[in-house]
């Protein structure tokens, strides 16, 4: 059950002195409830009373702790039932015990005693003996006696726990006296009341410097207190007007009053979880009310956002008729978690931020239609972070951090120049060095074609010694902001602010120096190609589109001229490349020269700076000659084997999938060429040293091959040099894979072989005859 | 049955309607307890005396028989002081012989029977019939002792006790008990309401305890007994608690309070609250309560009892919650005053501010540390040694029913 956190501060003496003690109190147990069974056999009721009085005796003890005493108080009320069982049986044969209530009074011990009352009150509900309301009443005032923290919580526990199938659960009361759900109310109510008071006043026992300990001892008990709770929860007839006017508020009354941070913070937990969330929605004010009123220690954050994620969940789960419209969740929630943050200086911006997420995954949940909502608690935020500048640099990147992760994991959108510049400059931290700041913005400001950022950042930074941590850090904190940059968006039809949006990005985010900008401005750069190709598509209804395409492209250029300066070329002649990709499919005017513009900056940025270029196997497409050979020139002059090998095999797409403007689009399909640029493909990849790499080499080529041929298929071309030539390379993997060492790496060359073989093979069995028979000639 | 053998004759005495006569015990010198008849103020008590002369043919010359009808009072340390207060003879035989049994009725018709009987640590009030063959050198003597109980009828004022007790800046506690007179098969209940605790209690129990006053002047004795420990809280209560007392008598060996009967003794029964704290300093406070017996009637069911006394708990404990505000407020002022309430103070139950500053004077060379009408006083080692608070509670039996 709930013992399974074992203390863990308690010293090894104390555990043994405890496991002794235990021990010795199981064992009077066991043999007064041997006796006190061998009692009742004989039916001698007295002193089967007596025998479990004296056992109930041992649970007065004071020595044990919280977790020995439960296990004995689970012994001691498991064998409570044999005595149970037989008043019962006895009272239902018709053989009454008079006077028995009575009777078990005259214990002289209060804790035997009250244990005693309670089994016997119990037998008498069951048997309908006497008035079922007034039993249950008394029970609970009775064990008012019981003032020791833990002794109390645990005979309380044995009313909740032995009263559980016999509360009166109907409005009116069926017979006279036989009570009704209110009775089970007050009785629970009182209980539970009486239960926190003692849970709490646990934690002011004893001496101070065992705090925490009497802490963890207390969360070890809190399912006894929780128990009372699923019991109101359990009482069907306890419908909504009820659960507001009676059950939440003396609950809510008992908590707020306790003071205790312990006690609100889990009692107001339980609350959300055990009751249906239609209450919740009848009774929101009425909580939010009393969180707001809860010692500044508990968490109410987690409160909150607790409760507002399963009134999220409830509104979008299937067949809910979602959140009634005339309860206002959202202003109920906005207004009490501004209070919260007026009511709390010394609320942790963590925190703030956290409340507000929750928000808006109300907001994104519940009132997809509503995008103010978003933005005012965007703006809620902002001016809650504006305590932001108060922060010592590690929690503002923290802090900063956390709401970008929210913002992605909500998808919040952030649709406007402002808002972009607000979110940014609430981030600013990250965006840019402190101290920075101001040289940056004066550099942006003089910005205009080339980037502000000083191109020697990247390395040349020194705000302090960059450890490896700090740049893994700082990676992780830059690609959050560059996948944020994503968020910024207008929507699908306001493409001319979008624009407006990514300028606004890139002079911001350009300060940031070349650690940042590698990060940032890529995405801001695709979300320009983006927008291009957006501009295409609506070129109906916007004439000017190639006006406006143009510009972006000359945006992007600067952009990536900037990012070239800050000694990023590889990111640089990616973006161009893509860029050239991009243009391709514009044709807006002049765009064969913009395009060329493009690839002949990547060429000599590839020529300048690039050593070492895998780069360039992304020269998958253009339509110019001498690129192609300029590509495949430029791909075997790769320095490294393995790479020359794959980037030679590679350009095999360009004499495939090519489209010169002359073939009017068709792809011009050079089988020939395609042949020669694997066959020397191979060459380069028989050339390699190691084995592995070899086969490795070889697995990806056969893969070519396979894709060529099947590619071919249907077509009059002749690919049998092809299949014989992958033939001969399956079987050249198989000689090295059969050679190799058994590693890590061989076995995912392996498994990438397998695969590809596999692959082939569905191919032959699901294909036309002709693929088949062209594949028969690989050999499989 | 008692059956004296003496000097060749048997003296039997047989009281009319015996066998369905209701019986009770009573504790005999020597700790004993014996089942008598019972009998109630104004009975008629008869009967028969057989005497049987043992054997047949001899003869028994007497100088007449008699019987009486005696209530007495024995004082235990003082064995020639032997006080009848009732005293009733009839004589059965004029002065014969006797030569075969005979058997002679008697009656004592409505006899005043004004006292219980009663067998403390001191002192003892008997009934007896002794029946009484004079004879010339030693008589033959056959007693027989019957129990009498006295019916009281239930009072008509039957006020509850209330007060409010405590230590200056320590405990303050408000007790109420629902009656100040109980029959012998009542149930006290009752509750302790907790103003002001500054101590770490450990537990809390009521006590019963007879306070036996035999004989009178310089040579009384005083014998106090406890016949009842009862816990009624377990752990430390907070400031605002109400604990709950629901005592039933019956389980307890008790006798109706008497009051200097026939000058010679008193028995007075005190509810003694005891309150304990974690270092074993007894804080308590006894309050005379009045025991009477009540006429046996059909006993109501258990169920209606007990929810009158649970209903009249409730009632209570609501009580202490309304007078909470203005205890508090007492409270706040006899914490402002420091120097201690006096006992003459202490005659007033309610504190009232004023009259503690009147006080101040004369409370500073008390020791006692009083308010209200309380005796409650930490157990001071001389303290410890009075009879009734000496035992320790730990060893408390659960051995009631």
């Amino acid at each position: 059950l709930f013992w399974q956190t074992r203390s863990q501060d308690m010293s090894g003496p104390v555990t043994e002195d405890q496991e002794k003690l235990l021990d010795e109190a199981l064992s009077v147990v066991k043999l007064q409830a041997f006796q006190m069974k061998r009692c009742l056999d004989k039916a001698k009721l007295m002193d089967a009373l007596k025998h479990a009085s004296n056992m109930l005796g041992e649970l007065r003890t004071s020595l044990l702790s919280p977790k020995s005493y439960y296990e004995l108080y689970m012994l001691i009320t498991d064998e409570m039932r044999h005595l149970e069982l037989y008043l019962l049986d006895e009272f239902q044969k018709g053989r009454r015990v008079q006077d028995l209530y009575e009777l078990v009074q005259y214990a002289g011990n209060i804790i035997p005693r009250l244990y005693l009352l309670i089994t016997v009150g119990v037998v008498y509900i069951k048997c309908s003996e006497i008035s079922r309301k007034d039993i249950l009443k008394d029970l609970v005032e009775m064990c008012r006696g019981v003032q020791h923290p833990l002794r109390g919580l645990f005979l309380r526990n044995y009313l909740l726990q032995c009263t559980k199938n016999v509360l009166p659960d109907c409005v009116e009361e069926e017979q006279e006296d036989s009570g009704s759900v209110s009775d089970s109310i007050d009785f629970v109510l009182l209980n539970f009341s009486e239960m926190n008071k003692l849970w709490v006043r646990m934690q002011h026992q004893g001496h101070t410097r065992e705090r925490d300990r009497r802490e963890q001892e207390r969360r070890e008990l809190k399912l006894l207190v929780g128990t009372n709770l699923v019991r109101l929860s359990q009482l069907d007839t306890i419908d909504v007007q009820r659960y507001r006017s009676v059950v939440l508020p003396a609950v809510l009354e008992q908590v707020v009053n306790c003071k205790d941070a312990l006690s609100q913070d889990y009692v107001m937990e339980c609350i959300i979880q055990v009751f249906p969330d239609e209450y919740h929605l009848a009774t929101l004010q009425d909580f939010l009310q009393a969180c707001a009123e809860l010692n500044p220690a508990v968490p109410v954050k987690n409160i909150l956002i607790s409760l507002i994620n399963r009134l999220s969940a409830f509104a979008t789960r299937d067949g809910s008729n979602g959140i009634p419209s005339d309860i206002p969740l959202f202003d109920f929630f906005s207004e009490q978690i501004a209070k919260i943050i007026e009511n709390k200086p010394d609320l942790s911006p963590e925190d703030l931020v956290s409340l507000q997420a929750a928000l808006t995954g109300l907001a994104l949940g519940v009132y997809k239609d509503r995008e103010d909502y978003v933005d005012k608690v965007l703006e809620t935020t902002n001016s809650g972070l504006d305590k932001l500048g108060r922060l010592d640099s590690p929690t503002k990147k923290s802090v900063s951090a956390y709401l970008l992760q929210n913002m992605l994991n909500n998808g919040t959108l952030v649709p406007s120049s402002e808002q972009v510049e607000q979110l940014l400059d609430l981030v600013r931290c990250l965006v840019a060095d402190p101290g920075a700041d101001a040289a940056a913005a004066a550099a942006a400001a003089t910005a205009t074609n080339s980037l502000g950022g000083d191109p020697g950042d990247g390395s040349a930074n020194g705000a302090g010694p960059d450890s490896e941590a700090d740049n893994e850090d700082l990676a992780e904190e830059q690609s959050l902001l560059g996948r944020v940059v994503h968020l910024f968006s207008t929507g699908p039809d306001l493409l001319d602010e979008q624009f407006g949006v990514l300028k606004t990005a890139r002079r911001i985010l350009a300060t940031g120096g070349g650690r940042r900008v590698k990060y940032t401005l890529p995405p801001v750069v695709y979300q320009a190609y983006q927008l291009a190709i957006r501009f295409h598509n609506r070129q109906d209804s916007d004439d000017k589109w190639r006006k406006k395409c143009r510009k972006i492209f000359e945006f992007c250029h600067s952009t990536v001229c900037g990012l070239a300066k800050c000694e990023l070329p590889n990111l640089a002649l990616r973006l161009f490349v893509d860029g050239a990709l991009v243009v391709d499919k514009i044709p807006f005017d002049q765009h064969d020269t913009v395009a060329y513009e493009f690839l002949s900056q990547a060429f000599s940025l590839y020529e300048e700076e690039i050593s070492d270029s895998k780069r360039m196997t992304c020269f998958a497409a253009e339509n110019h000659e001498p690129l192609r050979s300029q590509t495949v020139h430029a791909a075997s002059k790769l320095l490294r084997k393995p790479d020359q090998s794959r980037a030679v095999a590679a350009c095999a797409h360009l004499f495939w999938s090519g489209r010169p403007r002359e073939l009017q689009g068709a792809e011009m399909r050079d089988l020939k060429k395609v042949g020669e640029c694997l066959k020397r493909a191979g060459r380069l990849a028989s050339q390699c040293m190691d084995a592995g790499l070899q086969a490795q080499l070889y697995t990806e080529l056969v893969n070519y091959y396979l894709y060529f041929v099947l590619q071919s298929a249907g077509s009059n071309l002749d690919v049998s040099q092809l299949s014989s030539t992958a033939g001969q390379l399956l079987a050249k993997i198989r000689e090295i894979l059969s050679g190799l060492e058994p590693s890590a790496d061989s076995e995912h060359i392996h498994k990438h072989f397998e695969a590809t073989v596999e692959f082939a093979r569905s191919q032959s069995a699901s294909g036309d005859a002709t693929i088949a028979g062209l594949l028969a000639q690989l050999e499989l | 049955f008692f059956g004296l053998v003496s000097q060749g004759a048997e003296i039997d005495i047989v009281l009319d309607g015996q066998e369905s006569r209701k019986t009770a015990e009573l504790k005999l010198e020597d700790g004993r307890k014996e089942r008598l008849p019972l009998y109630y103020d104004g009975e008629t008590v008869s009967g028969k005396v057989n005497i049987l002369v043992k054997k047949s043919g001899t003869k028994l010359e007497h100088q007449g028989i008699k019987i009486e009808f005696v209530g007495q009072i024995d004082l235990y340390f003082d064995r020639g002081n032997r006080h009848e207060f009732v005293s009733m003879v009839r004589e059965l035989a004029r002065p014969g012989i006797l030569t075969q049994g005979v058997c002679y009725g008697f009656e004592f018709v409505n006899v005043e029977k004004p006292y219980e009987s009663y067998s403390g640590a001191n002192v003892r009030l008997r009934y007896y019939l002794r029946v009484t063959v004079v004879k010339r050198l030693s008589d033959l003597v056959k007693e027989q002792d019957i129990c009498v109980h006295t019916l009281a009828q239930y009072p008509d004022l039957n006020s509850s006790i209330k007060m409010e007790v405590g230590i200056e800046d320590c405990l303050h506690i408000e007790f109420e008990y629902n009656k100040s007179k109980y029959h012998l098969k009542d149930v006290i209940v009752g509750k302790i309401f907790f103003l002001l605790v500054r101590i770490k209690i450990r537990h809390m129990e009521v006590q019963i305890i007879r306070r036996e006053l035999a004989g009178s002047g310089p040579a009384a004795l005083n014998e106090s007994e406890t016949l009842a420990k009862f816990e009624i809280m377990d752990g430390a209560p907070v400031r605002g608690e109400s604990i709950p007392i629901r005592l039933f008598l019956s389980g307890y060996d008790l006798t109706p309070s008497m009051r200097d009967v026939n000058k010679k003794f008193s028995v007075k029964y005190y509810l003694n609250l005891v309150l304990v704290d974690e270092e074993e300093r007894r804080y308590f406070k006894q309050q005379e309560i009045t025991l009477f017996r009540r006429a046996e009637k059909r006993r109501r069911p258990i169920a209606n009892s007990y929810i009158e006394q649970a209903i009249f708990h409730h009632r209570t404990a609501q009580f202490g919650q309304q007078q909470q505000p203005t205890t508090r407020a007492q409270q706040q002022q006899s914490q402002a005053t420091p120097p201690l309430t006096t006992p003459e103070d202490a005659a007033a139950a309610a504190i009232s501010p004023g009259r503690h500053g009147d006080a101040n004077n004369s409370a500073a060379d008390s020791p006692e540390l009083e308010s209200g009408s309380t005796h409650v006083s930490p157990a001071l080692p001389a303290a410890r040694s009075a009879p009734g608070i000496k035992d320790v509670l730990g060893e408390d039996d659960d051995d009631n029913y």
